[in-house]
């Protein structure tokens, strides 16, 4: 029923994601800061590349919001991870494939093939599982 | 800073559903409070509402209405209890307001059966990802799990004391595969605080010191530690430093899931495996919640507490603290001091 | 607020707005507020970290689609770790945020408070069913009432009363979409005539399109503080609020007894709480413009009477007459008003801005005269249900 428009920046961060698998973030002076996903404050920034690594802060784990009938994705959990580069956390898909989700577990993004011009179009797996891109679940 | 606004009357209750209509519910505390207070309606002139967009389907002018605030000055500050207080007590204390009703309300026992709050998540980067209130909570309680005293037999005992506490053992605990721990125990409640000028020399419980500290929806924090937060706020409240809870005769927190009160009140001394007595005696408000009025009932309960205590001459002016945290994660956190008082 | 007759309460330091449209695709909601805060405080010459309170104010959502956005809509903004809260009375909104900023800066709890508010109109397919919403099931759903058929409720009760013609009920908006044509920010830029008002579609009889204002995206903030920071630059104070809640479901309204919803009595109610507290007791001679919430010209009228600017004689006919147009000696809307472009969580804010930028003479090419250097704004919350006055100083 709504439509929403991502705006100039989200625009470009979410086609970076589609077209050319890259991750980046939108640097300002001011503020002074680093935003993932990128906010427009109306002043001057440039696009800041970050990842593909990333740290593992904090998971939801399936079990408690199995029941919610929430929208979470099948073989994947909510987490906050710490992209390289980044400054500060973001909320992003996860894919555990069985290892522990400790605080400090290393990460690396992931690319659908397909999009969908949203957060769903990239994630984060353990750095041991395969490196090739993975299909979207 | 000396305390411009005293809380003179309350009135509040809780339901699982109400067995009324809302309106008719809210009423009723607004005059339980004016009958507290000894103030007519005649005498109020300002109303400050506290009421979510998903939680009454009462249109905005509906609820100055229903509150019974024809005529009178108005604002509606559906973010937080905490803020809504802050509205309130400013608004006595830049000498706009005489004599004030703080009203709030939400029909949440539905959220129960279905969670709408997965609409506060942005369309873009946070429902897509499914990054609901519920799983961001989910998430933070998993995150608080790892921190000291957070034992999970302790974590239960305390879901299940607040529970007693709450609900006087008359509701069984909701099932499901979360821990209860874990758990927001929604209902149905409404809140009535009638507040006055300190100034006016009449009894009631001052309100000493407030602040209010926020994050995004996605925090920038290292971690979503409730602690630090309630660290902040406290550290916020003009001209004071980190306490550590000793000053105070009740603490209350209202958090999202008890794991993550549990956590706020641990930042003021609480431990889980020891019960002080003064930690939550309402039972808190992660298994009370009504939405984002859910710490009115707090504050409500603390100055009555305290109001009691303060009648026998033998003791010393008590002090209360209520932590308000509302949010997916408790990111607008409000500390609130009170003190039984004469103010003169 | 109580005290000393016209002493401020709170200091306007800095103002921004966007240009408003119907749509703004460029941006997202979280963007507005963001480029909003920064142009307010640029415009201030004040670092974001001396900023220690930040109130946002958005109703409704229901054109939006997210609930409670205060909370993406806050990130990075100044003062957002010090957030004291979203205000949410329709288009009363920001002038009531604006107030309770001011209460914050006047009670010593705060030195500088930012206010803001961004609407995106656009979003949703049928923005009257998003705020048809908001009506009580009960007593207002089953009438086929909006806010269009509100007003023009009350047109057609002016109407009659005071018998006017439709086509010197027109005046009011051929004077603000006039106004409009100067303001860079206005939606509306083209000025009409009152044939063709007269010929746009008729709506809801007797308004017409022409009447009502667009559906508008937009944004806008205010910073306000306990002292003025810019020595070379006009200061400019708040110094009274009135507030009113009439506060009735408008389904339970249509009694005898009850005329405010006509004649606009609970408006002069919170204007007369406002003057009082500022000390005005003659505001046709001691207020020098107005800003008045008026998403149809309607309410630009009762507000006019409401606000007591037109010392007797109904307000349409003394425009027909010159009185209240931008070279008059009591302009009311300058910038053109909400009939050029009304964001309803901003408009609150525009209003106040606009009042601001013309008592600094800062308004360029829609510079009016400034006879007395006072102004009153006001903001209108649903169907006559909440109301907001507000006065400034230079």
């Amino acid at each position: 029923m709504f439509r929403h428009s991502a705006g100039r920046l989200g625009s470009y961060y979410l086609t970076a994601i589609r077209t050319q698998k890259r991750l980046c973030g939108w640097q300002t002076v001011s503020p002074s800061r680093l935003s993932v996903p990128p906010r427009d404050f109306g002043t001057k920034g440039e696009w800041t590349d970050i990842g593909p690594g990333a740290e593992l802060l904090s998971f939801a784990p399936s079990e408690w919001v199995a029941d919610s009938g929430e929208a979470v994705l099948r073989d994947f959990v909510l987490g906050r991870v710490l992209v390289d580069g980044a400054e500060v956390p973001l909320f992003v898909l996860v894919k555990l494939n069985g290892a522990d989700g400790k605080r400090g577990l290393r990460l690396s993004v992931r690319f659908a093939k397909g999009h969908t011009g949203t957060g769903v179009d990239f994630w984060f797996e353990p750095v041991s599982a395969s490196a090739s891109e993975g299909a979207q679940s | 800073m000396r305390p411009g606004a005293v809380i003179a009357g309350c009135g509040w209750k809780l339901g699982r559903p109400f067995p009324d209509r809302l309106d008719v519910v809210i009423r009723q505390a607004v005059l339980a409070a004016l009958a507290e207070s000894g103030l007519s309606i005649d005498d109020i002139d300002s109303f400050v509402t506290v009421a979510g967009d998903t939680l009454d389907g009462i249109s905005v002018p509906g609820r100055a209405e229903v509150a019974g605030n024809y005529g009178r000055r108005y604002l509606n500050v559906p973010s937080s209890a905490g803020h809504g207080l802050g509205a309130a007590v400013t608004q006595i204390e830049a000498g706009e307001a005489k004599n004030l009703i703080l009203v709030g309300w939400g029909a949440a026992t539905k959220y129960g059966a279905f969670d709408p709050r997965r609409n506060q998540a942005d369309p873009f980067y946070a429902r897509p990802i499914g990054a609901s209130p519920r799983v961001v909570a989910a998430l933070q309680a998993n995150e608080i799990l790892d921190m000291p005293g957070m034992e999970k037999s302790a974590l239960q005992s305390y879901a299940d004391a607040m529970a007693q506490r709450a609900w006087d053992g008359t509701v069984a605990p909701e099932a499901g595969a979360a821990p209860a721990w874990v758990r927001t125990g929604f209902c149905d409640g409404a809140v009535a605080i009638v507040l006055r000028r300190a100034s006016d020399g009449k009894p009631g419980v001052a309100v000493s010191d407030f602040a209010s500290i926020s994050r995004a929806y996605s925090p920038e924090d290292d971690r979503l530690d409730t602690a630090e937060w309630v660290k902040e706020a406290l550290s916020a409240m003009s001209g004071r430093g980190y306490t550590d809870g000793t000053e105070f005769t009740v603490i209350e927190a209202a958090a999202p899931t008890p794991i993550a009160e549990a956590r706020a009140l641990s930042a003021l001394g609480f431990a889980s495996d020891t019960d002080q007595g003064k930690f939550n005696p309402s039972g808190g408000g992660a298994t009370a919640h009504f939405g984002q009025a859910t710490a009115l009932r707090q504050i409500a309960e603390t100055s009555r507490r305290l109001a009691a205590g303060s009648k026998s001459s033998s003791r010393r002016p008590s002090k209360g603290l209520v932590l308000d945290l509302t949010g997916p994660a408790g990111q607008h956190t409000t500390a609130i001091m009170l003190q039984a008082e004469t103010v003169q | 607020m109580t005290g000393i007759p016209g002493r401020p309460l709170a200091h306007v330091l800095g103002t921004a707005q966007v240009p408003m449209r119907t749509r703004l695709p460029d941006y997202t909601y979280a963007d507005l507020l963001g480029r909003v805060a920064y142009k307010a405080i640029a415009d201030a010459e004040v670092e974001a970290r001396d900023v220690d309170g930040l109130i946002l104010a958005m109703s409704p959502t229901t054109p939006l689609g997210l609930d409670e956005p205060q909370y993406w809509g806050i990130a990075g903004l100044p003062g957002a770790h010090r957030f004291l809260g979203r205000v949410h009375i329709l288009a009363a909104s920001s002038l009531a945020a604006f107030r309770l900023a001011c209460s914050y800066v006047a009670s010593g709890r705060k030195k500088r408070v930012l206010v803001v508010a961004a609407d995106l109109a656009d979003e949703v397919p049928s923005l009257t069913g998003a705020l048809g919403q908001l009506h009580d099931p009960f007593t207002d759903k089953q009438v086929v009432r909006n806010a269009i058929v509100s007003a023009a409720t009350q047109m057609a009760v002016y109407m009659a009363r005071h018998k006017l013609s439709e086509r010197i009920m027109a005046e009011v908006v051929v004077k603000n979409r006039g106004n409009g044509v100067l303001n860079e920010y206005a939606q509306l830029r083209q000025a009409i005539t009152l044939d063709d008002v007269l010929n746009s579609p008729v709506m809801t009889w007797p308004m017409k399109r022409l009447d009502s204002s667009p559906r508008s995206s937009g944004a806008a903030a205010i910073l306000v503080g306990d002292e003025p920071v810019q020595p070379s630059r006009t200061a400019v104070t708040a110094t009274g609020f009135g507030s009113y809640a009439g506060g009735r479901f408008v389904g339970s309204r249509m009694v005898p007894e009850d005329s405010a919803y006509f004649d606009g009595s609970d408006l002069a109610e919170a204007a007369n709480r406002a003057y009082a507290t500022a000390g005005i007791s003659d505001p046709a001679e001691q207020i020098g413009l107005a800003e008045v919430y008026a998403s149809f010209g309607i309410l630009e009228l009762l507000s006019i009477e409401a606000l007591r600017l037109n010392n007797g004689g109904n307000a349409a006919e003394l425009i027909r007459d010159g009185r209240f147009h931008r070279n008059s000696a009591l302009p009311v809307n300058p910038s053109g008003g909400a009939t050029c472009g009304s964001p309803i969580s901003s408009t609150g804010l525009i209003r106040v801005i606009e009042a601001v930028t013309q008592l600094r003479g800062e308004a360029g090419d829609r510079q009016i005269d400034v006879k007395t250097p006072r102004a009153a704004v006001s903001a209108i919350a649903g169907a006559f249900q909440t109301h907001e006055v507000g006065i400034l100083e230079a």
